[in-house]
């Protein structure tokens, strides 16, 4: 069980960091070639690149997020955090950009696996009716 | 301060089911959303476009403000409200700046009702954890 946690934290977490460091470096595309996406999420894609400020800040997010991971200091917290993201990208690879769904499908299973292995510390969140 | 908490909650909790619920059925009394600039617009039309994203979006928008008006699960929800929250207010410094009035003090009661409720998110803040034996039975006793 332990093995399994470490491995889905570093495999996780490793993701996170290559994917977030890759949009500021460009690395990726010279070593593995991703099957091409169809019209509809490439203008997805570019009308949110447009935009300018979002894929930074969501980038940033994830290379921080990818980083304390891989170092396992407050991953609870950043398990957390990066949750949004993976929901997202997961509906991303889910409707618009099918042949690659399996990587979001793994991303939210591992999400989902470490939250459920730290679900302890999250009961705090559970709280019905909280007193001020 | 529980009648001031109480009202916070639950005009935040109208906005939210307002605006929510808005999307779907449209609501005659609501003021229309004025989108300021052709940018603004081209990403709004995009992201409708896809399908999923506003759908979800709402969805969780309507629970959370279900959540806050009967007061069940109130710190969960404001928590998960909080990414849709800050994303909307990036949206708007960015893209739209006339509409951060509205969308300003929303974050800005999300992150006041949080620290009202900071007691629910004190565990998340442990510098090293240890996992769980693997059970499903939950331990509530710590």
């Amino acid at each position: 069980m332990k093995y399994a946690i470490i491995i889905a934290r570093s495999v996780l977490g490793l993701i996170y960091l290559v994917f977030g460091l890759d949009f500021f470096f460009h690395f990726v595309s010279h070593i593995v070639s991703f099957p091409p996406l169809d019209d509809k999420a490439n203008a997805f894609l570019g009308e949110l690149a447009a935009a300018k400020y979002f894929f930074p800040f969501l980038k940033v997010i994830e290379i921080i997020c990818g980083l304390f991971l891989i170092i396992n200091r407050y991953t609870l917290f950043f398990i957390l955090a990066v949750f949004p993201i993976t929901i997202n990208i997961f509906l991303f690879h889910a409707f618009l950009a099918c042949p690659v769904v399996l990587l979001g499908a793994t991303m939210l299973v591992l999400n989902l696996f470490l939250m459920v292995v730290y679900r302890k510390y999250y009961i705090s969140l559970f709280t019905v009716s909280p007193g001020n | 301060m529980k009648i001031v908490v109480f009202i916070i909650r639950s005009a935040f909790a109208l906005v939210l089911l307002a605006y929510g619920i808005n999307f779907f059925y449209h609501l005659k009394f609501l003021p229309p959303v004025i989108i300021n600039t052709r940018k603004a617009n081209d990403v709004q039309e995009m992201l409708l476009k896809t399908g999923f994203f506003f759908e979800t979006m709402y969805g969780i928008v309507i629970a959370c403000g279900f959540s806050l008006i009967i007061n069940r699960f109130t710190p969960l929800f404001l928590l998960i409200l909080l990414p849709i929250t800050i994303n909307i207010v990036l949206f708007d410094y960015f893209l739209d700046p006339d509409n951060m009035e509205i969308s300003g003090p929303v974050l800005f009661v999300n992150l006041l009702l949080m620290l009202i409720y900071r007691k629910a998110y004190s565990h998340l803040f442990y510098s090293k954890a240890n996992f769980v034996k693997f059970n499903l039975l939950v331990n509530f006793k710590d």
